[in-house]
This record gives structure tokens, C-alpha cells and sequence, in this order.
């Protein structure tokens, strides 16, 4: 009995561990075959992946497309462009870091030696150039019969460079150039097979047309009649620096819009953030909610400044391109809308200045202004500067000036007076305000009176002169996103309460002089 | 009075000095800066080299701009004047040169030459040449584009001329086109023979090497067929071939060997359509078709799928024997069909498929079939299957079918 146990288990045993040896076996046999079908994708030695990454996006405009040879097909006209594009881009990289890396993707044999042959020039001599295209007019001159052969001339060339050497900028430059380019399908890419820099047509200057804002004599004109902007800085409470996000609600911005007009006030600033809003590419659902809070001050009658790029810090000139088609597909959709009195670039863009350079950053603005006019020529442009002196930069640029207040109210007659003295564009104190928080961070020093006495003070001021003001901000708000102030818990629990309106929807004592 | 005169005169003229100052400052003379290099135009490959007089003892720096690329240099000094030397790399490709002189960050002079193409060096050509084969006819062509660069690899300007010659049979001719935007080019029409062109080019006594285009036949037309067989026989053993006549195109050549041909052959018997295909060889294709097993005529009709087709023939196929004897068992349960003869009284070859139709009382029960075999075939009705008394046969062969009604059979005891 014992025995035929053993016996059993003696085979059980056996049957197991062949059962096991075997599935090791077939584990490892198909972990080697596994292994062996690894490495690389047979299908990368054709160029069919999709890069679809938008690095670099000037503005391409064909300006004609008859040519000799045969007619283009607009598949090929896109990949044409677009291998174009990627041409000027790799040779940007390549000038900014001096490393030939893509070049042969997009420059044929004999070109690229070109491009090497600089880059020994520059590279020992420590120079390197930061460089991007503006814009580009493109004009088909021939496309060969087998379709591997294109020759057009890129009738004009907007290109901003910045000349550095052992990391000095030696030149920052924004010429016009013209191009003659032949470029052949090679391997799946179109490469340039040889360049020729040509002067560029005279291009013509498109007719002055009637813009319903505009600037006369130091004042803002809208329906020609004189119009002080007398506003306030706009979230909606619930959603701070989030007003475009999933809770947007119209009829809390109706709501809002409604308490804003009553209280004698006629404009408001919003603003659209760069990365919200899609970057490159603008996303429809995202202007679809900025139409519905224009159209809704439309409708309440209060006018708007849009700051644009809000939360942008990035400025770096090979990425140009990619905000200012974010800033065309905006401009462009509500270059006809009544209720916008002005974009306005960016908030507070100077406080950039250090981190991201000076020089850059006002290349950016300046760069971006032109950009914004050619899109939409109705309204005005702006620059929401964080305190008076910052705004002497760009002066000329803007159409009006817009700075941010938050001094000592003493400072306050001085600081306009220097800046009337500098420029009779039109001025606007575009934030100002005094937080009403009382508590451990602040010692207990400020207060609602406090608060009113402050706006008080300032409405006299403006009365004054009747000058055009917007101050920040409506409601007080429970949650500060860290992006905005950091995550210092003084500075965020003053960021509170700088509204009008504290957190139950009471008004408080400052509600009294929200306007003169 | 006379000396009042004077006085607008004067102011004219200085006027007029003052707009011409203006200009060269502009372009030749800024502050204290003046070119000393007076030519505007360059040959690539050439050295350059701009020289400016300055009055400062500062040496600023040359930024240059051109086709390719983008970089900085320093002047040789000799006394107030400053020697810039153009790389090698910017002075041998062709285009405008925008240079800019800086001193401190501050652009103090700016101005641009032209390069242009050094047309005395040797000239370099590059053809293309595509779509590399074409049809016979009037209107395609393949397209030929050159390309003359100088020694460093600058397109020759407009108007440079480019003879391109093509050969097509005893036939060569050339023809100058001239260069515009970096090539010339031509278009090479097809001709109504099929062959092969070939071109060439010549640009300021350089040639190219040769390029060929192929021309194919262009479609096929409508064409002929005939049949030749061994004889006139429904033995379903012989096969009939079926040939076009020489499928040409519209110009006359012959259509591309490998062309399908598909024949389609109709029974006018029983409105059966078999098919049979076969592929052109100097414009000739060719089919077979085995004979049919019984007398029957067949309609014929080629066709080259979607582009051509033939006339339609008819082929007729006579018996091969009249009658045939039949032997039945006592039980009249073996039938043996044969001998099979054929139209020369030999057995007929082996596989002749001879069917037998079985009935009880007009009833249809089954259809047996076998193939013959040194002229005969029998067939067993076996008693486990056909346990009636009566039976009808109908034997059918090589198109003769023989009736017996109401075969006895023994009653199966069960």
C-alpha cells in the first residue's frame, strides 16, 4: 500500500517536472524568437512615418501656381512646402548650434557642402546665428513632367536674425530677401539642389482701410466719438485663470457682464492663454468660448481687451513662427468683432526681460505686433506692461499704452506725468488694486476700509484727469492656481482678495468706487 | 538788382548738392565711412575682397548674408584702410551678397554685390529626363531638362543656350532651347513607331551623356482569328488551336509581346461558354481547345479585354460513329456498350465517356457514368440497389443515344 503510494508520487512528480521542462523550453524558444524579430522597423527605410510635429510654421503664401511644365497636384504642393519649410528650419538649427545634424535630409549632395563649408567658418570663430522666417510668397516658376523637379522663387523672404559671437550679440537684423530654388525628389524628400539669393519686387503697401478703433490726437476713437476706457480686469469666480476650461458658463458671464455694466463701467480685459488655447493649433472649441463672451459683451455693451499668450515665457526665435500662427487664427476670426477695442500682446511681458533677455523678448513684441496688423487692421494694439517705467519700452509700436499700477498710491501722479511727458499715445492704467486680505501673512494690516479708501483715492484721481483705467478685479477668489504667484502661501492668500465682490457674492465697501 | 538774382541760383544749386550727397550716403558713404571697392558685380570663384577707408581706428566687423549661408569677419588693416576678404565658401556661389559693416552693435554701413556665374570655367551638366517610356501616337512625351552649372556648381544665367539633340531611327535633329530659372528644357513627343529615342545635350561645348525614353505600342485594334486542327471529329480527344492574325495598334506596331488575348468559345448545342486564353508573341497569340465529346458547332470570338476584338468564327465538329452495339447479361444486370469504333473502324482512344440513364416507370432514378477503355465499358446494376421488376435504360456516347423500355428484371426475394 505504502509502496504503490511512493509510486504514485514518484510519477507525479516526474510528470510534472516534465510538464514544466517542457514549458520552460517553449519559453525560452519563443523568447529568442521574440528577441529576433525586435530591432528596426523594416518600414523606416521608407520615409512614410508622419512627422506631425509643428516646429516651424511661417506663413506660406503661393502666389501663383501656372507653370510650363505640368500642372501641380496639391499633395505634392504640400509636401513641397512643407520639405521647403523644413529646409530653412535644419539650417537655422544648424547656424544657432553649428551641427550639421538634417541637413541631408533636405539639401541635395552638392548643396549641402555649402551649408558645411559655413559652418567651418563660423564654428571655430565661435559665431552663431539665431534665425528664423517670417513669412514666405512663394511663386511656381516649373514642375518637370515626372514630377521629381520643381523651380520657384520665394519672391519674398522675411528674415530675422540675431548675429552672435564667443555668445555676444553682434547684430540683430530683419531683412527682406528673395530666393530662386530648385529642389528634386530624392528617397521620398524634396532637396534643395540649389539656392540663389535675388533682390527682392518692391512689395505694394495694402490700402489704409477704416479700422472702427482708432487713435486721434491722444484719444481712442470708437464710432468717432471719444471713448474712456473705464474697466476692470474680468474672471469669472468660480474659474480663475481658467475661464475658457470645462466650467465656463454663459450665464455667469451674463450674470457678471450685467453687474459690470451697472456699476457705470464700459470695458473689460480677458484673457487667452497660449497653451489652453492650443498652442500652433488653435482649437475650434476653444474659440467658439471666446465668441460666445464677446458676443455676449456685445450684447451687454461693454467693450474688451484680449491678452493674448498669457502663461507664453518661451520667446526663443526658431519657435516664432508657431505663436504667431496661434496669434493669426485668433486675430483673424474676430478681426471683424465690434465689441474688441484692443489686443494686448502679453501681460506684463517685461517681467521676462531678465530670465529670457531683454533684447529677445522686445524682438518678440515687436515681431508679433507686426504680425497682429497684418491679420486685423480694425482694432488696437496694446502691451500690458507691469509698472510705468516699463512702459517707455516699444512706445512707438503700440497704439496705446498700458501699464499695471500697484505702488504706493503717492507714486501715482508722478508716474503718469512721466509717462504723459514721454508719449501722447493714449494712456490706460490697465491693473491696480489693493488686496483686502487680513490675516497671519499680513499682520493683520489690511482691510475692506482699507481696500475702499485705496480705490477711493484712485477714482478721485482719474476723475481728475478722466483718465482711462482698468482695475483688477471683480470677486475675490477662493483658489489662486500656483502658475500665477507661485506657492508662497502670503503671496497667494493676498492674490485673494483684491474683487469687489468677496467670495458669497457680497459686495464690498470698495464696491462703491469701481468708477467715477 | 543783378546780385538778388544770385541768390535763388545759389540756393538751387546747393539744394540740388545736398539731394546728391544725400544718395551717396545712402549707398557709397556713411559718416566717415567710404567703399573703396568700386565693383558691384562679381565672378563666382573669383577672390573678393571690399576694402573701406575709415577715419576711426576701430576695426568693425563684416557681417555677410548670401544664398547659403551667414557669418562674421574681421578686416586687414593697412593704415585707414580695411581689407575684407570675402570665404571662399560666399565668393563662389552665385547670388546677391548684402553685407553689413558693425561697429559696437550699431549697423554703420550697409550695402550688397552680385555674384554671378563664372561662365569661364568648364561647365558641368545635369539631365533629368522622365517619364522614361511612353506610348506610340501623337501626344505623350517625355520631358528633358538640363541643367548647365559653372565649375563651382552655379546655374548658368538665362538666356545661356543648350542644344539638345535626340536620335529616333535614321532620324537625328537637335534643337537650342535656352536656359531660364537655372535649366532648359524640352519636351521629347513620341512618334507613331514604337522604338527607342535617345538624347543628348550640349551647353558651351560640354556634353551630356545619353538618355533613352522607350516608346511602346499604343493599344491594341480590332483583329482576326483562325483555327487549324488535326480533323473535323467530335472525339473529344484532338485539340483545335485557335491564332489571331498579327494584333497591331493604331499606328501599325505590333502589339507588347505578353498582351492577354481571351477566346471565347460558345456552344451552339447547349449555349455553354468555355473560355481559353493565351498571351501575344510578335503580335500573335494562340489558344487550344480540346474537340467536344459529341457533334456540336462552335461560335469563336477573341478579345483583348476593354481595348480590341475579333470576328466571330464558326467551327463544326462531326460524329465520329453512327451506332454502336450493346450487349445485356442474362439478368440484364451487366451492360457492356462496345466495341466503341471510330471514323477509321479503330478503337476509339481510351476516356470516351459513356453514360447510362436509369427509369422505372418513367421515373428518373440516376445517371451512371464511365469512360471507355479499349473500346468498351461496362455497367453492373447491382440487385442491392435496383430491386424493381422493370427498368429503362437510355445509354448515351460520343453523341448517339440508344432507348430499351421495360428491361425485365428478377424479382429480389427480400
Amino acid at each position: 500500500m505504502q509502496g504503490s503510494l511512493n509510486k504514485n508520487i514518484y510519477r507525479g512528480i516526474l510528470i510534472i517536472s516534465f510538464i514544466a521542462v517542457n514549458a520552460f523550453i517553449l519559453f525560452g524558444i519563443s523568447n529568442i524568437l521574440a528577441f529576433l524579430n525586435t530591432g528596426a522597423d523594416r518600414s523606416t527605410m521608407l520615409h512614410v512615418e508622419l512627422k506631425s510635429k509643428d516646429v516651424y510654421l511661417p506663413k506660406v503664401n503661393w502666389t501663383s501656381l501656372e507653370n510650363p511644365g505640368r500642372p501641380i497636384e496639391m499633395p505634392t504642393l504640400n509636401k513641397i512646402e512643407q520639405d521647403y519649410l523644413d529646409a530653412w528650419y535644419v539650417r537655422n538649427v544648424t547656424y544657432k548650434t553649428n551641427n550639421p545634424y538634417g541637413i541631408e535630409d533636405f539639401y541635395t549632395d552638392s548643396a549641402r557642402v555649402n551649408i558645411f563649408e559655413t559652418i567651418k567658418l563660423n564654428k571655430p570663430n565661435k559665431i552663431h546665428i539665431d534665425a528664423t522666417s517670417i513669412s514666405h510668397q512663394p511663386k511656381l516658376e516649373f514642375y518637370s513632367a515626372d514630377g521629381q523637379l520643381v523651380v520657384f522663387t520665394d519672391k519674398e523672404v522675411v528674415e530675422y536674425q540675431k548675429v552672435f559671437q564667443n555668445n555676444n550679440l553682434v547684430l540683430t537684423t530683419e531683412d527682406t530677401t528673395a530666393y530662386k530654388v530648385m529642389m528634386l525628389l530624392e528617397d521620398g524628400f524634396w532637396r534643395i539642389r540649389h539656392i540663389e539669393k535675388i533682390i527682392p519686387e518692391k512689395t505694394k503697401i495694402n490700402p489704409q482701410i477704416e479700422s472702427f478703433v482708432k487713435v486721434e490726437k491722444g484719444q481712442i476713437i470708437v464710432n468717432e466719438k471719444p471713448f474712456i476706457i473705464k474697466g476692470i480686469n474680468y474672471y469669472p469666480q468660480a474659474s480663475p485663470w481658467d475661464m475658457f476650461g470645462n466650467s465656463f458658463d454663459e450665464s455667469v458671464i451674463e450674470k457678471d457682464f450685467n453687474i459690470i455694466k451697472n456699476s457705470n463701467l464700459n470695458s473689460i480685459r480677458i484673457f487667452v492663454q497660449y497653451e489652453d488655447f492650443g498652442k500652433a493649433v488653435v482649437k475650434p472649441e476653444k474659440l467658439e468660448k471666446l465668441k460666445k463672451t464677446l458676443d455676449l459683451a456685445e450684447k451687454v455693451g461693454l467693450k474688451v481687451v484680449v491678452t493674448l499668450f498669457d502663461f507664453y515665457g518661451d520667446y526663443s526665435i526658431l519657435n516664432w513662427t508657431l505663436t504667431h500662427r496661434h496669434a493669426e487664427q485668433i486675430v483673424s476670426a474676430f478681426k471683424d468683432h465690434k465689441s474688441i477695442i484692443a489686443w494686448d500682446i502679453k501681460n506684463e511681458p517685461d517681467l521676462d526681460f531678465e530670465s529670457r533677455n531683454k533684447e529677445t523678448v522686445k524682438g518678440w513684441l515687436t515681431q508679433m505686433i507686426k504680425e497682429i496688423k497684418k491679420f486685423d487692421r480694425n482694432h488696437l494694439i496694446t502691451i500690458g506692461y507691469s509698472s510705468p517705467e516699463a512702459a517707455l519700452n516699444l512706445i512707438d509700436q503700440v497704439d496705446f499704452i498700458s501699464y499695471h499700477f500697484y505702488k504706493n498710491i503717492n507714486h501715482f501722479e508722478a508716474d503718469y506725468k512721466m509717462l504723459k511727458k514721454a508719449t501722447n499715445k493714449p494712456l490706460v492704467i490697465q491693473e491696480f488694486g489693493l488686496s483686502s486680505y487680513r490675516g497671519l501673512w499680513n499682520f493683520y494690516r489690511g482691510s475692506d476700509i482699507h481696500q475702499a479708501n485705496y480705490h477711493k483715492k484712485m477714482q478721485e484721481n482719474f476723475k481728475k484727469e478722466s483718465l482711462a483705467f482698468m482695475s483688477w478685479s471683480l470677486y475675490d477668489f477662493n483658489q489662486i492656481p500656483t502658475s500665477v504667484v507661485g506657492r508662497l502661501p502670503w503671496r497667494k492668500s493676498q492674490q485673494k482678495y483684491f474683487g469687489f465682490i468677496d467670495e458669497n457674492g457680497n459686495k464690498k465697501p470698495s464696491f462703491e468706487y469701481i468708477s467715477y | 538788382m543783378k546780385k538778388l538774382f544770385y541768390i535763388p541760383v545759389f540756393i538751387i544749386v546747393i539744394l540740388i548738392a545736398f539731394s546728391f550727397s544725400y544718395k551717396v550716403m545712402n549707398s557709397e558713404k556713411i559718416g566717415s565711412i567710404i567703399l573703396l571697392t568700386k565693383e558691384k558685380t562679381f565672378v563666382a570663384g573669383n577672390p573678393i575682397s571690399l576694402t573701406f577707408k575709415l577715419i576711426d581706428d576701430k576695426s568693425p566687423l563684416l557681417y555677410l548674408h548670401h544664398s547659403y549661408g551667414i557669418t562674421l569677419i574681421e578686416p586687414i588693416n593697412n593704415g585707414n584702410n580695411y581689407t575684407y576678404e570675402i570665404p571662399k565658401a560666399f565668393s563662389k556661389k552665385i547670388g546677391i551678397l548684402d553685407y553689413t559693416l558693425i561697429l559696437d552693435g550699431n549697423i554703420i554701413f550697409k550695402n550688397r554685390i552680385d555674384i554671378i556665374p563664372n561662365e569661364t570655367s568648364s561647365t558641368q551638366l545635369e539631365s533629368y529626363f522622365g517619364p522614361r517610356s511612353i506610348h506610340a501616337g501623337l501626344y505623350e512625351y517625355s520631358m528633358l531638362v538640363v541643367v548647365p552649372t559653372d565649375n563651382f556648381d552655379n546655374p548658368l544665367p538665362n538666356n545661356t543656350i543648350v542644344n539638345v539633340h535626340q536620335q529616333f531611327l535614321d532620324n537625328i535633329s537637335s534643337k537650342d532651347e535656352k536656359v531660364e530659372n537655372f535649366f532648359a528644357w524640352q519636351n521629347i513627343y513620341t512618334r507613331k513607331k514604337a522604338g527607342t529615342i535617345l538624347v543628348s545635350s550640349t551647353c558651351k561645348g560640354t556634353d551630356s551623356k545619353e538618355l533613352n525614353t522607350i516608346i511602346y505600342p499604343a493599344n491594341a485594334t480590332n483583329f482576326s482569328i483562325n483555327y487549324t486542327r488535326n480533323h473535323n471529329f467530335a472525339d473529344g480527344n484532338q485539340l483545335t488551336s485557335f491564332t489571331t492574325s498579327v494584333i497591331k495598334d493604331e499606328y501599325g506596331n505590333e502589339i507588347s509581346d505578353g498582351s492577354y488575348v481571351e477566346f471565347l468559345v460558345t456552344s451552339l448545342k447547349n449555349n455553354a461558354i468555355l473560355k481559353t486564353n493565351g498571351t501575344t508573341r510578335n503580335g500573335v497569340a494562340t489558344a487550344k481547345m480540346l474537340h467536344p465529346p459529341y457533334p456540336d458547332t462552335w461560335n469563336v470570338k477573341a478579345f483583348v479585354t476593354g481595348l480590341a476584338e475579333s470576328n466571330s468564327i464558326r467551327v463544326s465538329y462531326k460524329p465520329i460513329i453512327n451506332d454502336y452495339p450493346i450487349q445485356f447479361s442474362k439478368d440484364n444486370r451487366r451492360i457492356t456498350v462496345g466495341p466503341l469504333k471510330s471514323f477509321m473502324n479503330q478503337l476509339i482512344p481510351d476516356g470516351a465517356t459513356v453514360n447510362l440513364h436509369i427509369y422505372n416507370e418513367n421515373k428518373f432514378i440516376e445517371t451512371k457514368t464511365n469512360t471507355s477503355k479499349e473500346g468498351y465499358t461496362v455497367f453492373n446494376l447491382s440487385n442491392q440497389y435496383y430491386t424493381k421488376t422493370s427498368y429503362s435504360l437510355i445509354i448515351e456516347t460520343l453523341g448517339v443515344t440508344k432507348k430499351f423500355e421495360n428491361l425485365q428484371y428478377a424479382r429480389i426475394a427480400q
